[in-house]
């Protein structure tokens, strides 16, 4: 069994950084191919434009794509279950119209970035340039020009949310508070960008696309549906990847325009995203208007909520989940912590003419909270009580535990107003009031806020089918294999990037087998090297990858053990696999010796044993 | 193409370079240096800080034929530096980097403050830091891994 130096819990040096201190790591654009050549893109101005004509100089239209060069190109359209959702068409190139400003209408190729961008600039589009849609709450039952012609509205999804009674509620009502809150678009701001590598290995019969993602796995699986290409027929590799944080978690259709092209063209082709691009076009995030309507009695227990959120998603869905699941967690986690018995809540989810909206740290979550706590503060202050005793009050107790909330998350152990007791403790809260009263020398005012905020994380099927999701993340999966020499290398379905899962996977093998860390090798983000698995967000990777690495370890285990009793003669219940050897009642054989055996002296093995120690798990929480 | 001639980590080089190159892409596209990393290319995240000359640059504003004549430093050219040995263990045992993208650039900022003996105090090492942007670690353990090799030093050095 595993030692503390090495095992889970021990903190392990990384091995990710020393190729990161020596800058050796690999990140795509540091990938030489020869022959490479790069790609600039055309990309629109304006953010809801007809485009009328686009005019390629006669000397650059062998090295200009538009989408009539690409007629490969097929739109990515995400599947929801969801009722009533619309779900557009988005032409990776640009076809009749452009949507949002950043949108890719052609591929210019040439020798260097610089070149390539030349040629863009040399490309004449004739636009009818549209009225925008811009305020989301504004025009979300319709517009002058709709995003999306044909839709009559611009709405790609509503639902209404309800618990208890909210018109009881409101009768019940002793303060009534409304207020109005709005939470910006970000851009999620990894410091590398995204970068696209694409070539075609005619050994293999492949196109070879290097992509700075979260997800490989499941961009090769949205590429080989829209270009049409066996799955066999399309490796992809996300090899050091300088932050995701969410938006590197979709796909994007500079990935298929490169693999499109890798198809057509007898050479590399390199994308690199530049600053003003990534703000432009990698998917954007929160953008949240919130009308809140609390109904509270005259100590601020909060009777109801009555809440409308507009989340302005932009133009298009971006693969798999579409737009919808933001308007919809906020929607669920809007109640947060709070014993609220009768909610009500209309989440509506708006197309605008803005880049598409993405997952990005929290999803959803962090509007819905600050709309909830900035609640609670204002209810404290029409009732005239501090805002932590008014928190406390209107907090699920621990003797309620396991509570599910008006919004349907469940709760299942905690100690929330002991939380926030404490914290006020720690602050000296008294102290801060009566400096506040007091005033600062310079006139400045101090003000103190809380907040609470739990995190779902590693959500299994369950929660996606809950949402209509069109596929359904709800497993990881792990390729074990000891080579011959007793070395283990695990092959996982996530990416990591930053997180450090090179060295944590390798110690909960180590604490499944005893193989010392030095000896095993994590690989990741690469489809050919690893079982499907739908890579790294939601806090997913340690509980959903670390599972399928103790599960596809457990199973090493037990061959281990069979092929090492039948080598030290005795009962295989007698043995136990630990610090690297399989140890019996009266000698012990090493793993090195067993790998040795399943390998090049299968004639040693116990009968019915066949030879190899290489497994596949996969583990779902 | 206009001819350059400089050093690149104590080894001469003399190239043809379009004016409009930059040093980075230069760096990075011609010579393969690619430990000098593009977060931003207008000289707001620091991750394609190098040395010229011994002061630190933001390597994707400098055009390479600007540099005829000059003394250029990459992280690939720090193998035998003690400061950046030291940093490099610090950064490793302090947890001071996650994805990697920022940590060459940072290391170079970091080496750059401890020889100018701009590195006495936990202020002082986040003001020299502030042209460096780390989107993972949140700086703590940056900051600390710096004031570490920052007190074993003990004061200015050699720059360069």
């Amino acid at each position: 069994m595993p030692d503390d130096a090495s095992g889970i819990g021990a903190s392990l040096l990384r091995r990710e950084d020393e190729r990161h201190l020596n800058g050796r790591g690999e990140f795509v654009s540091d990938i030489k191919l020869p022959g490479t050549m790069e790609i600039a893109f055309l990309r629109s101005p304006h953010a809801h434009a007809r485009i009328r004509g686009i005019t390629v100089p006669a000397e650059a239209k062998h090295r200009v794509f538009t989408a009539a060069d690409l007629p490969r190109l097929k739109p990515i359209r995400v599947q929801t279950q969801a009722a009533g959702a619309k779900a557009p068409p988005w032409p990776p190139l640009a076809t009749d119209k452009v949507r949002y400003v950043g949108e890719a209408i052609a591929a210019c190729i040439a020798p260097t970035r610089a070149e390539a961008e030349d040629l863009a600039a040399a490309i004449g589009v004739d636009y009818e340039v549209l009225e925008a849609v811009v305020i989301a709450p504004r025009d979300m039952r319709g517009s002058r020009h709709p995003v999306h012609d044909g839709w009559g509205d611009n709405l790609f999804s509503e639902r209404v949310f309800e618990g208890g009674d909210i018109e009881a509620a409101s009768r019940a009502a002793e303060i009534t508070i409304h207020r109005e809150y709005r939470m910006n678009r970000q851009s999620g701001a990894p410091l590398e960008g995204r970068a696209v590598l694409a070539y075609r290995d005619w050994r293999l019969d492949e196109i070879v696309l290097y992509t700075s993602t979260q997800t490989p796995h499941t961009v090769r699986v949205a590429i080989g549906e829209i270009l049409d290409i066996d799955l066999r027929r399309l490796r992809v590799v996300a090899p050091d990847v300088g932050g995701g944080f969410g938006p590197k978690a979709r796909l994007y259709p500079e990935e298929i325009i490169l693999a499109a092209l890798a198809l057509e063209l007898d050479h590399p082709l390199r994308w690199v995203e530049d600053r003003a691009e990534h703000l432009l076009t990698s998917a954007h995030t929160r953008d949240h208007h919130y009308q809140v309507t609390a109904y509270a009695d005259r100590q601020g227990q909060i009777l109801g909520v009555d809440a409308e959120i507009v989340v302005d998603a932009g133009a298009y869905g971006l693969w798999p989940q579409g737009p919808y699941q933001e308007a919809a967690m906020a929607a669920r986690n809007l109640p947060g912590p709070y014993q609220i018995a009768n909610y009500r809540c209309r989440a509506a989810t708006v197309a605008t003419n803005k880049a598409p909206m993405g997952p990005y740290r929290g999803v959803g979550r962090p509007g819905a909270c600050f709309a909830i706590e900035r609640t609670i503060d204002e209810v404290a202050r029409a009732v005239g009580r501090d805002p932590v005793e008014v928190r406390m009050l209107n907090m699920i107790r621990a003797e309620q535990m396991p509570f599910t909330t008006v919004g349907g998350m469940r709760y299942d152990n905690g100690d929330y107003p002991q939380s926030v007791k404490l914290c006020a403790e720690l602050l000296d809260l008294p102290a801060v009031r009566a400096r506040q009263r007091r005033g600062e020398p310079d006139g400045r005012l101090i003000g103190i806020g809380f907040a609470s905020f739990a995190e779902q994380t590693a959500h299994g099927a369950a929660e996606f089918v809950s949402r209509g999701a069109s596929i359904v993340p709800g497993f990881e999966s792990c390729t074990a294999r000891i080579l011959p020499d007793g070395s283990l290398v695990l092959m996982v379905g996530i990416q990591s990037h930053g997180q450090g899962l090179e060295t944590a996977l390798s110690q909960i093998a180590y604490h499944e087998l005893g193989i010392d860390p030095a000896r095993i090798a994590v690989r990741h983000g690469d489809t050919e090297s690893t079982a499907f698995g739908f890579g790294t967000f939601a806090s997913r990777s340690m509980v959903m990858s670390g599972g399928a690495v103790a599960r596809a370890s457990r199973l090493l285990r037990d061959k281990l053990c069979q092929i090492g009793a039948h080598l030290l003669q005795c009962d295989p219940a007698a043995v136990r696999c630990a610090d690297g050897v399989v140890q019996g009642p009266q000698g012990s054989v090493t793993i090195g010796e067993i790998a040795k055996v399943a390998h090049l002296r299968m004639d040693s093995l116990p009968p019915g044993i066949e030879p190899l120690l290489d497994v596949t798990a996969t583990y779902e929480p | 193409m206009t001819a350059v001639r400089f050093g690149i980590n104590g080894v001469d080089v003399a190239d043809d370079v379009a004016p409009r190159t930059s040093l980075a892409d230069y760096l990075r596209e011609r010579r393969n240096l690619t430990g000098t990393h593009l977060g931003c290319e207008h000289g707001v995240c620091g991750a394609c800080t190098i040395l010229v000359d011994g002061e630190p640059v933001r390597s994707c504003l400098t055009l390479a034929v600007a540099c005829d004549g000059r003394q250029i430093r990459t992280i690939e050219g720090f193998a035998a530096d003690p400061v950046m040995t030291a940093l490099r263990q610090a950064f490793h045992h302090r947890h001071g980097l996650q994805c990697g993208f920022c940590t060459p650039a940072m290391l170079i900022t970091a080496r750059d403050l401890i020889e100018r003996g701009e590195a006495g105090s936990e202020a002082e090492i986040r003001r020299g830091l502030a042209g460096n942007i780390c989107r993972c670690t949140g700086y703590t353990n940056i900051v600390a891994a710096i004031r570490d090799v920052a007190a074993l030093a003990g004061g200015p050095g050699d720059a360069g």
